[in-house]
């Protein structure tokens, strides 16, 4: 564990706040999920939970606590492949110790790879610890569902090919800028685009299909919804506005009682929970590749550069 | 403005990342009320009062503003304060800059002291548009104690003490990412202590209806009363409502025989007294905070 011991020395406080975040909700995580376990233990006896019998076991025990650590987590995947990621370089070139470092390195690639591998190894460790536990506090919440799509990108694999993307792109800002504090601070905004361009190409990595009434939010399923609109009784397209006419209409005419049948109907549209493992293999190679790509960017940037 | 020039010189990312967000900001909390109001006249459209992103909703716009504000709050003097000591220590600068200044603290005064000046003339901008908002949330009341912290002299006021414990920070650490790092939990820190603070000495009192109900009040407390006035616990409030329910079921008991709560706190009207508290203890904690970080600055070796 040489390697991990003189990366630490290399960047004591980045490694240290990593390893205290990560750990520090991870170890938060873990405990809530075991606290929600524990309450389900108590089903089938006698006077057993209501976390035994609804969809949203925990919605008035849990809900806030689970919120804010799920929050910690959503921002920490961020913060940490930034604050690991940016002064590797930046420090180096703001302290002008690549000048000395570069040249006696003989090749800077291999210089580099020395630097970021071992970082990337730890940060491996501790993102991988933290969406673990993210991804069975996800589960322990919805005790009695596929999770399905729910928490995506800030839990399991999703989570840690994420961090990895932001981490490399966090390396690349710092050789490129060669500084630290404005490094960071566009880091973050990197990070808050990383966040909402993964996002919005979450529903285009498999088609949308109509959701049945299974596969729906109201089966108690965690579907991906992309959209949403009403049929006619006879199965055509209908506006909202003739939705609106159409219920008045049977209502006035047959009252509280009225057929569902001669309602319009509501369609979603989506990705059903069932194939997530689909989506999360194509976006995870779509991220991983993203991520070599940037690495081999940030190669060629630390290659071309002047060490100052 | 050649001071102003310099500061920016000095640390331009820094400037230029804070009055990106408070510019920002305030241009966003100026025009919202107008946004909201063309949205109000549309029909049937909720959804303009929402931000979405790429179709997620995030939240209602408003909510979604004051939360940036209060980011901004902590985070646009961590990243003012904190460079000021630590670059030119890490840099080594300090070396050559503090044995040349003559007095350390002339140097600090000039230094901390432009860049105070810039940060609080941006924090003051957020502030003025965070107030406005605030005020068009409430046309025909008062305001009093709603988003206190988020607008006005209490916004600025905290910013101030946190540019003072950031600059300290600095002052102690000497490097720029464990004290931006100590900073973020420091940040933590004192945002908690803002939450618990308040209302920093000043009495507590049961509020009429009106004054609880308004959301201009800060409250304290709640309790039970009696039909008679007279002060009951929780249960026996269970007990007597659940009695006068089973005595008139199916209909309803009428009010008067049921007990009802009251709500303890300050009034919205005595807000400038909290306010005026509040300023005095945090502009109190600032300038010793300030004093902790002139002490280091003249005593610490320049490396």
């Amino acid at each position: 564990m040489t390697w991990a011991r003189l990366a630490f020395k290399l960047q004591p406080s980045s490694i240290g706040f990593a390893t205290f975040v990560c750990l520090g909700l991870a170890a938060a995580a873990i405990w809530l999920t075991f606290d929600m376990r524990s309450v389900l233990k108590a089903c089938g006896t006698p006077g057993e939970p209501k976390a035994c019998n609804v969809i949203f076991a925990f919605q008035d025990t849990h809900m806030q606590t689970v919120m804010m650590t799920q929050l910690g987590i959503g921002i920490a995947m961020y913060g940490v492949p930034i604050v690991l990621g940016v002064p590797i370089l930046a420090r180096e070139i703001e302290q002008k110790t690549a000048m000395i470092a570069w040249p006696l390195a003989g090749s800077r690639l291999k210089w580099l790879a020395w630097r970021v591998v071992p970082v990337l190894a730890v940060a491996l460790v501790l993102i991988g610890v933290m969406a673990f536990a993210a991804e069975q506090l996800a589960q322990a919440y919805f005790p009695h569902n596929d999770i399905g799509f729910d928490r995506h990108g800030s839990r399991g694999i999703s989570m840690v090919t994420r961090s990895v993307l932001v981490l490399m792109a966090a390396v690349l800002l710092g050789a490129v800028i060669g500084r630290l504090l404005p490094a960071l601070l566009i880091g973050i905004a990197l990070a808050a685009g990383v966040s909402t361009g993964m996002d919005a190409a979450l529903p285009h990595w498999v088609e949308s299909a109509e959701l049945t009434q299974s596969d729906s939010m109201f089966g108690g399923a965690n579907p991906l919804n992309t959209g949403f609109e009403y049929r006619a009784p006879d199965g055509g397209p209908i506006s909202d506005e003739n939705v609106e006419a159409l219920q008045q209409a049977v209502y006035e005419e047959h009252g509280d009682a009225a057929d569902p049948a001669l309602l319009p109907q509501e369609v979603f549209y989506g990705i059903a929970a069932s194939r997530y493992p689909e989506v999360l293999l194509r976006e995870s190679a779509a991220v991983g590749a993203a991520s070599v790509l940037i690495g081999a960017f940030t190669a060629f940037v630390v290659r071309r550069r002047r060490p100052e | 403005m050649t001071w102003v020039r310099l500061a920016f010189k000095l640390q331009p990312s820094a400037i230029g990342f804070a009055t990106f967000v408070c510019l920002g900001l305030a241009g966003l909390a100026l025009s919202l009320p107008s946004m909201l109001a063309e949205c109000g006249s549309r029909s049937a459209t909720d959804d303009c009062r929402t931000i979405h992103l790429f179709g997620s909703p995030l939240g209602d716009a408003v909510g979604m503003i004051y939360l940036a504000i209060g980011l901004a709050m902590y985070a646009v003097p961590l990243v003012l304060g904190v460079p000021i000591l630590t670059s030119e220590i890490e840099q080594r600068t300090a070396m050559i800059t503090w044995p040349l200044a003559g007095s350390r603290l002339k140097w600090l005064a000039w230094r901390a002291g432009s860049v105070l000046v810039i940060g609080l003339v941006l924090i003051g901008v957020i502030a003025f548009a965070a107030e406005g908002l605030a005020a068009v949330g409430a046309p025909d009341s008062d305001i009093g104690f709603a988003q206190h912290g988020a607008r006005g002299i209490s916004l600025m006021t905290r910013a101030g003490l946190m540019f003072a414990a950031s600059l300290a920070v600095g002052a102690v650490v000497g490097r720029l990412l464990p004290s931006l790092l100590i900073g973020v939990a420091l940040a933590v820190g004192i945002s908690m202590a803002f939450a618990v603070l308040p209302p920093y000495g000043v009495e507590s009192t049961e509020l009429t209806a009106a004054e609880a109900d308004g959301g201009s009040s800060f409250m304290t407390g709640g309790a039970y009363r009696a039909p008679d006035g007279r002060p009951i616990g929780e249960d026996e409030a269970n007990a007597i409502g659940q009695a006068a329910f089973q005595e008139y079921s199916p209909e309803l008991p009428p009010d008067s025989i049921l007990p009802y709560s009251v709500s303890y706190g300050v009034a919205g009207s005595r807000y400038f007294e909290v306010l005026a508290r509040e300023s005095a203890v945090l502009i109190g904690a600032t300038v010793l905070v300030g004093g902790v970080a002139a002490a280091v600055v003249q005593r610490r070796r320049p490396e």
